[in-house]
C-alpha cells in the first residue's frame, strides 16, 4: 500500500484544484482540493448536501464546473465529454443505478463491452463480469425488474466492462442490507486489485475498513481529511455528521 | 397496540411478467400499528408495496382493508381511501418547486385543506418551508426524501407505506425523517408500514417485524422478540 507522504506527481492519479460548482445561487461545491493517490481507495462521506455527488458530477463531466480543473493522470480533462472522461480511464456509478431498464443484464452489460471489447471475446467477457458481481441467476432478467441491490451490481458489472483505471462508486452500500453489503465490501476489495477506487457512502461501518483515507465534506468545501481513526475521532466530524450515531 | 385490523393481506400472488415474485404472502397490520418488514433484496418487499398500493395487479389472493377487498380498486381510489406509498430513492417532481411539490400530493383536498396540511408538514421539516421555492431537482438525497414524505402526507393517508426512507441518508438526516415519521404515527394515528433494507434500523423503530424471504413471511414477531432471535441476527443482520 502507498503512503500519502511523499507522493510525487505521478502517484496522485486524479486531482481536482479550486473545484467549484454554482447551480443559480446555490454553491453546491467550493474551492475544493482533492487528490487521489494511485491503487489507493479513497473514502467520501458528509451530510446530504455537502455535495458528494457534484464532486463526483463535475469530475465525470456530467456538469461543467464554474471554477476549478481536473487532473488525471497529469492532464487537464476539465470540461470533457462524459464518453471521453470514460475512454480516459474513468468510470462511475450513480446513487440510483442508471441501466436500461428495458435491456436484460446480459444486454447491459453487452452494451459496456462494445467500447473495449472485439465481438469474437465479448460474450466471454460477458460471463467474466456476471461470475464476478455474482449475477449468475439473472442473466436473462430485464433490468428494470430487479431490485435495487442487483442493480447496483449489474452497475458494477457495466462499469468495470470500460476497463477502467479508476472507479468512482456512489454510495455501493445504499439499498443493501447487513448481508448483502459484507458481500459488496468483498467485491469492492477485488475491484482494487485492478483499480484505484472513490466511495461515497453513509454506512461507515462497511465504507471504513476500506478505504485508506477519508475526505468528509460540508457544505460543498472540504471540511477533514486523513486517515478512517482520525475521521472517527474527530469531535468535528462527529458533530456535523455522525450526530453521536457510528454506523 | 391496534384497536382493530387495518389491513390484512391474504396468501398474496404477483410478479412481473413470467417471473413470480410474492408466492403466497400474508400479513396483517392494527390501526395506528408500525410494522416493519424487512429482507433481502429479491424478498418481495417493494413488490408488497406495490400490489397494496394498486400499481401492480395482485394475480391471486386478497388485499382486505378496513374489511374490504380492494384488489378491484384502482390507485386513485385507494388513494382516496387513505392509503398512501412513498417511493423508494426520494422521487420528486424535479422541475417543480418544494411547495409546488407538496401541492401535488393534496390534489384530492381542498384548497384551504392543502395549505393547512403544508403549514403541517413544513412543522415536521422546517427545512422545507426555509426552502420552499427551491427546484426540487437540486435538493439534497435527504431534502428529497423529505419532500417525498411530504408529499405523500399531503393527502392525509390512514395507512402510509414508506419504501425504505433511509436510502442514501447521512446520519443525521436519517434521524430527522424517522423523527418525522414517529410524529405522525403519534399525533394522528396513521399505520406505517416500513421497508427497509437496514432491519435493525426497522425494527427498532417498529412494534412488529415480518422478515421476507423469496416472496413469503418467513419470521413474524414483535420487535424485541425479532431482535433476541439467533436466528433472525444471523439470517437478517449477519451477526
Amino acid at each position: 500500500m502507498r503512503s500519502l507522504e511523499g507522493k510525487n506527481d505521478n502517484s496522485v492519479i486524479l486531482r481536482t484544484s479550486g473545484l467549484t460548482k454554482q447551480f443559480g445561487g446555490l454553491v453546491a461545491i467550493s474551492g475544493v482540493e482533492l487528490g487521489v493517490v494511485r491503487g489507493t481507495v479513497t473514502g467520501i462521506i458528509g451530510p446530504n448536501g455537502s455535495g458528494k455527488t457534484t464532486l463526483f458530477n463535475t469530475i465525470t463531466g456530467y456538469v461543467r464546473p464554474t471554477k476549478g480543473k481536473v487532473f488525471f493522470d497529469g492532464e487537464d480533462i476539465t470540461g470533457l465529454r462524459p464518453h471521453e472522461i470514460v475512454s480516459r480511464g474513468i468510470v462511475r456509478t450513480f446513487q440510483v443505478p442508471q441501466c436500461c431498464r428495458e435491456l436484460t443484464v446480459r444486454e447491459n452489460i453487452r452494451l459496456a463491452c462494445l467500447r473495449c471489447y472485439h465481438a469474437r471475446t465479448i460474450e466471454s467477457k460477458i460471463d467474466e463480469f456476471v461470475r464476478l458481481t455474482g449475477l449468475e441467476g439473472y442473466y436473462d432478467s430485464r433490468a428494470g425488474n430487479l431490485p435495487i441491490g442487483y442493480l447496483r451490481l449489474l452497475e458494477i458489472a457495466m462499469a468495470v466492462a470500460t476497463q477502467p483505471k479508476i472507479i468512482l462508486l456512489d454510495e455501493p452500500f445504499s439499498g443493501l442490507t447487513d448481508v448483502e453489503c459484507q458481500k459488496t465490501s468483498e467485491l469492492i476489495k477485488e475491484l482494487s486489485n485492478t483499480a484505484t477506487l472513490v466511495l461515497i457512502d453513509h454506512k461507515l461501518k462497511h465504507l471504513m475498513p476500506l478505504v485508506q483515507t477519508v475526505t468528509v465534506l460540508n457544505q460543498g468545501t472540504v471540511f477533514f481529511q486523513g486517515k478512517p481513526a482520525d475521521v472517527s475521532c474527530s469531535p468535528d466530524v462527529q458533530r456535523i455528521y455522525i450526530g453521536g450515531e457510528i454506523g | 397496540m391496534a384497536q382493530g385490523i387495518l389491513l390484512k393481506v391474504q396468501d398474496l400472488r404477483a410478479g412481473y411478467g413470467d417471473a413470480a415474485v410474492l408466492l403466497g404472502l400474508s400479513l396483517e397490520a392494527g390501526v395506528g400499528e408500525v410494522l416493519g418488514i424487512v429482507g433481502p433484496n429479491g424478498a418481495g418487499k417493494s413488490t408488497l408495496l406495490r400490489c397494496i398500493s394498486g400499481l401492480l395487479r395482485v394475480k391471486d389472493g386478497s388485499i382486505l382493508y378496513r374489511g374490504e377487498e380492494i384488489r378491484g380498486v384502482s390507485c386513485q381510489e385507494r388513494t382516496r381511501l387513505g392509503i398512501t406509498l412513498c417511493l423508494e430513492g426520494g422521487k420528486v417532481l424535479p422541475e417543480m418547486n418544494i411547495e409546488d411539490n407538496l401541492l401535488v400530493g393534496g390534489y384530492l383536498r381542498s384548497k384551504r385543506e392543502r395549505y393547512d396540511r403544508i403549514s403541517y408538514i413544513y412543522t415536521l421539516f422546517p427545512r422545507l418551508r426555509e426552502r420552499r421555492k427551491q427546484i426540487a431537482g437540486t435538493l439534497s438525497g435527504g431534502e428529497r426524501q423529505m419532500v417525498s414524505l411530504g408529499r405523500a402526507l399531503m393527502s392525509k393517508p390512514t395507512l402510509l407505506m414508506l419504501d425504505e426512507p433511509s436510502f442514501g441518508l447521512a446520519p443525521l438526516a436519517k434521524r430527522a425523517i424517522y423523527e418525522g415519521v414517529r410524529r405522525i404515527n403519534q399525533e394522528e394515528d396513521i399505520s406505517v408500514l416500513l421497508v427497509e433494507q437496514d432491519a435493525a434500523l426497522a425494527l427498532e423503530f417498529a412494534e412488529r417485524g415480518y422478515a421476507m424471504e423469496n416472496g413469503r413471511v418467513a419470521m413474524e414477531g414483535r420487535s424485541y422478540e425479532l431482535l433476541k432471535s439467533d436466528l433472525f441476527k444471523k439470517v437478517y443482520l449477519g451477526v
